[in-house]
């Protein structure tokens, strides 16, 4: 079997497992207690490995070995979860991300696997779980002082009894319960580890523990005799407790009916974080398609439509009905066909979102300040190849808040500040628009050091910077050649600056802009077009110029009769099933003349906007259309009443409206 | 040693000659049918299709402030890279392209019929032509007033 | 002498591979029923040291055919074999009497373990 036919699967396959890793690990060391985390980033070490084994990439294999080593001892609690030891992973899972990038570049990975070795002690993992049954920590039993009771009563021998069962047994519960009925011969079962309920769901590792209560003359090797005869009962050991002192734990006891409240509810979330994390793993049962070519795909459908919209002008123009009506299907498969291309370009923006966390701590350790990353409408989508160029501005900003924005720990709590502080990163959508921002609570943009700045680097002259408001000079930040740190961080000072990052986001046909506030914290925004968009729509006449009403907000078109229309409070409406709704000329709106003649039907398309209808006047309605939505470039003027153009089957250019610009003015 | 040259397109508004790089020079093409957007800028004619890419428009005999002429047979678009963007101008006609020895180039005066310094890189006679060299970016990143001085016949 | 087993599964495949198994653990395999019902007589006609029992069968499943063999011979040995998923039936078969559970995809030690167990 050739394997380099794996070769890819196995790239992509290994990328989410480490995605998974890197997101567990974070989650781990904010919540270290957090036991489905060290699960999760096991089983994905586990994998690696095993993918890595079958691919025949040893040291691969090897590296992740030592990292579940060092899993499995956070597990057993023999490791604590400390910054030192998740450096440590992340150290490995960055060599492991360069490793199935471009190998190449990793020259020897002897020294970390032994680093990783030298941390988890003796690397073995069976020894780990040698040492972890034959330490068998008795401590773990806590019993009631009822319970207590019982057993001193009782003159019976007091016993622990350690199952380890076969690596691959797969019912274990039923292992479990051959195990119990075999014991009911010898005495009585007090507690389990973990709880019956948990053994029966499975919901346990190799080995259980049982705290037992055996009759006086018990031999301790007979039980061993007897269940070591189970099927896939690997290994029994049972020990005599001495002191029964060192099972009461009265104090614990009640702290634990409590805590055992928490724990569920700690469960629920750890379920539902390791279901969604498993969840990516599943719903990613896809196939990598190179984005140029659904790029070419999606310029092959593009042009699909507008010569099906040409053939359809001729149809119309020489009224041939047969052809027309053949059209109609065409329409209809090519629509389909226009919304799956669509669809598959568009990604969550989580995509991008997903590495700031780990990017966001390690920046956040180098700095020694404390940051509580906020992430939010990360299943916001947008077009694949804006996804693919918006990493590197999002990270040079979110270089800057956590740089320049974000004050230590220390000049925080000066200022009455939380010691941590906040960075935001949201995404919604707004209009045709998505937003991106990223807000920090640090010390904001102080207006006079950038005048200052600017100045310095010859930016602007003093005569510009005079008529200049402290909101327009923050904007300067953008401006080529700025640079506001004075000495050169590690972080932030790369030689790229706010001007790359607006000149980037303008080559995607986006804007950015800031605001901030000194001593309140800065706030970056993006706003990028949802570009490439076809739309459905109604092309209407204005004054001998052609404009697409978005389907999407279109209620019904109807057409008014004048004498339906009222005037309040200097506004023209009509009613309509019981409700008013405002009348908006497109004409005057678009700054056309008036038109003279009188109408008796004024033809009207009734939008809703929000939860208000409005009625735009049009002086005629031409059909449905759909519309390829192209930029229009409206160099220095603002052009908000339109959404951009669309070009028709004859070559000419229609307006697309925006309707809420429209109906809000 | 040979003096740099450089290829300039030379073109009319009005009365004036002017001429533009022929490196910032996309394409030049007939008069197409524009399309107006609702603005109130009184430069920007509107847009055009080119080839399928919605382009903006300027009225450069508007921007330079001298009134509309009915276009002609002559009437040309010369469409400019402006910051990585296509735009087209509206010129009364193309005359020719020139090869500039860069050292013919006098300097622009303070102000020249009325367009300020900002907008010329320099002035150069032809015969007894004077082609006026603008400095594209700059015009068209100004939303300044530009009144061209035409001589009274 | 050697222990005597009876071999019960529809599947021509799992037959094969449990009857090499079992000889080469130096047990005699008496007899192959295809189905519970054939199971349950075969039982009856030469009393074997230990049952392997398929859960799933045609006419009367595993589960059935241990209940039966059980009230015939309530001292009978019967090892159910289960898929991965049928851990409800073989809590079942516990219940109906079976003295242990191999899962398929059997594995060659396992089924030599659970031999050794019971027969000793």
């Amino acid at each position: 079997m050739d394997m380099s036919d794996f070769q890819e699967l196995y790239a992509s396959e290994s990328r989410e497992h480490l995605d998974i890793l890197n997101d567990s690990l974070l989650t781990l060391e904010n919540d270290p207690s957090n036991m489905e985390m060290i699960n999760e980033s096991f089983r994905a070490a586990h994998t690696l490995k095993g993918m890595a084994g079958t691919m025949g990439f040893d040291n691969v294999s090897e590296l992740a070995h030592v990292m579940e080593n060092i899993l499995d001892l956070l597990r057993d609690e023999k490791l604590v979860v400390d910054t030192e030891v998740i450096n440590l992973l992340f150290k490995a899972i960055d060599t492991l991300e360069l490793l199935s990038n471009s190998p190449e570049e990793v020259e020897n990975l002897d020294e970390l696997i032994d680093e990783l070795k030298s941390y988890s002690q003796d690397g073995d993992l069976k020894d780990v779980e040698k040492r972890s049954f034959s330490d068998g920590d008795k401590n773990t039993f806590k019993i009631s002082d009822e319970e207590l009771q019982v057993i001193e009563s009782n003159d019976g021998k007091v016993i622990t009894i350690d199952i380890q069962l076969e690596d691959d047994c797969v019912f274990k519960s039923l292992r479990a319960d051959m195990v119990f009925e075999i014991l009911e011969d010898y005495g009585d079962i007090i507690r389990v580890l973990p709880g019956v309920e948990e053994i029966r769901k499975e919901e346990m590792d190799n080995n259980f523990s049982i705290l037992f209560l055996g009759k006086t003359d018990l031999d301790k090797d007979n039980i061993v005799e007897s269940l070591i005869h189970i099927s896939e009962v690997d290994r029994v050991k049972v020990d005599l407790v001495e002191d029964i002192d060192q099972l009461r734990a009265k104090e614990i006891i009640n702290k634990e009916v409590k805590s055992n409240k928490d724990k569920k509810e700690d469960r629920v979330n750890e379920k539902d974080k390791a279901t969604r994390l498993s969840k990516r793993l599943k719903s990613k049962s896809t196939i990598r398609v190179d984005v140029e070519r659904l790029d070419s795909l999606m310029n092959l459908v593009a042009e699909l439509v507008i010569k099906r919209t040409q053939v359809e002008s001729v149809g119309e123009s020489y009224n041939l009905d047969e052809l027309n009506k053949k059209l109609k299907p065409l329409s209809k498969v090519t629509t389909e066909l226009q919304n799956a291309v669509m669809e598959m370009r568009m990604v969550p923006i989580s995509l991008v979102f997903n590495r700031f966390p780990r990017l966001v701590r390690d920046l956040a350790q180098g700095l020694e300040k404390e940051i509580n990353l906020v992430i939010e409408g990360e299943d916001t989508e947008l077009d694949r190849t804006i996804i693919d160029e918006i990493g590197d501005p999002l990270v040079h900003m979110l270089r800057n808040a956590i740089d320049h924005g974000v004050e230590s720990p220390e000049e925080r709590e000066k200022v009455g500040k939380d010691r941590k502080g906040l960075v935001k990163l949201s995404a919604f959508h707004e209009g045709n628009n998505v937003v991106i921002q990223i807000q920090d609570d640090g010390k904001g943009i102080n207006p006079d050091i950038i005048r200052q700045k600017a100045l310095e680097k010859g930016v602007v002259t003093q005569t510009e910077l005079e008529g200049m408001e402290d909101s327009d000079v923050i904007k300067l930040i953008f401006a080529p050649g700025f640079s506001t740190n004075t000495e050169i961080s590690d972080v932030s000072g790369r030689g790229v600056g706010m001007d790359v990052v607006k000149t980037k986001i303008e080559s995607l046909s986006g804007s950015v802009d800031i605001t901030s506030e000194v001593g309140r914290g800065s706030t970056f925004i993006m706003k990028l077009p949802l570009t490439l968009s076809i739309i459905q729509g109604f092309l209407t006449k204005v004054a001998n110029q052609e404009y697409v009403i978005p389907l999407e907000s279109i209620q019904e078109i109807v057409d008014v009769n004048p004498k339906e229309i009222q005037t309040v409070r200097s506004q023209k409406v009509i009613h309509r099933r019981g409700s008013v709704i405002p009348l908006i000329s497109l004409r005057k709106n678009l700054n056309k003349e008036a038109l003279t003649e009188k109408r008796n039907e004024i033809p009207t398309v009734i939008v809703e906007v929000g939860d208000d209808n409005y009625g735009l006047m049009v002086d005629s309605i031409i059909g449905q259309q759909e519309v390829v939505i192209k930029r229009i470039n409206d160099l220095s003027e603002s052009l908000q009443k339109i959404a951009g153009g669309a070009i028709l089957g004859d070559g000419s250019i229609a307006l697309i409206i925006n309707v809420e610009e429209i109906t809000t003015n | 040693m040979a003096a740099k040259t450089r290829q300039t397109i030379v073109f009319d508004i009005g009365d004036e000659k002017f001429g533009v790089r022929i490196t910032e020079v996309y394409e030049i093409i007939r008069m197409k049918k524009i399309t107006e957007l609702p603005i109130s800028s009184k430069y920007i004619a509107g847009i055009i299709n080119l080839r399928g890419d919605i382009i903006s428009v300027i009225d450069l005999r508007r921007r330079f402030g001298i009134e509309d002429l009915e276009e002609t047979e002559d009437t040309r678009i010369i469409v400019v890279d402006f910051e990585g963007q296509n735009v087209g101008l509206i010129v009364d006609a193309v005359s020719e392209v020139l090869h500039i020895n860069e050292d013919d180039i006098d300097l622009p005066p303070k102000s020249m019929v009325g367009i300020k310094g900002d907008y010329i890189t320099g002035i150069i006679k032809i015969e007894e032509d004077i082609v006026i060299l603008l400095e594209l970016s700059n015009l068209l990143r100004s939303k300044e007033k530009i009144k061209l001085q035409t001589e009274e016949a | 002498m050697p222990k005597k087993i009876l071999i019960v599964d529809d599947a021509q495949f799992m037959r094969t591979m449990l009857s090499k198994l079992i000889e080469e653990n130096g047990y005699e395999v008496v007899g192959e029923a295809v189905n519970g019902e054939e199971a349950v007589s075969m039982y009856k006609d030469l009393s074997p040291d230990l049952v392997t029992m398929d859960i799933t069968m045609p006419k009367m499943d595993g589960i059935e055919a241990t209940k039966a063999i059980m009230g015939h011979d309530p001292s009978a040995k019967v090892i159910v074999c289960s898929a991965m998923g049928q851990k409800p039936m073989v809590v079942e078969s516990l219940k109906a009497g079976a003295k242990d559970f191999i899962v398929k995809p059997i594995k060659p030690n396992k089924v030599a373990d659970a031999l050794v167990n019971i027969l000793g």
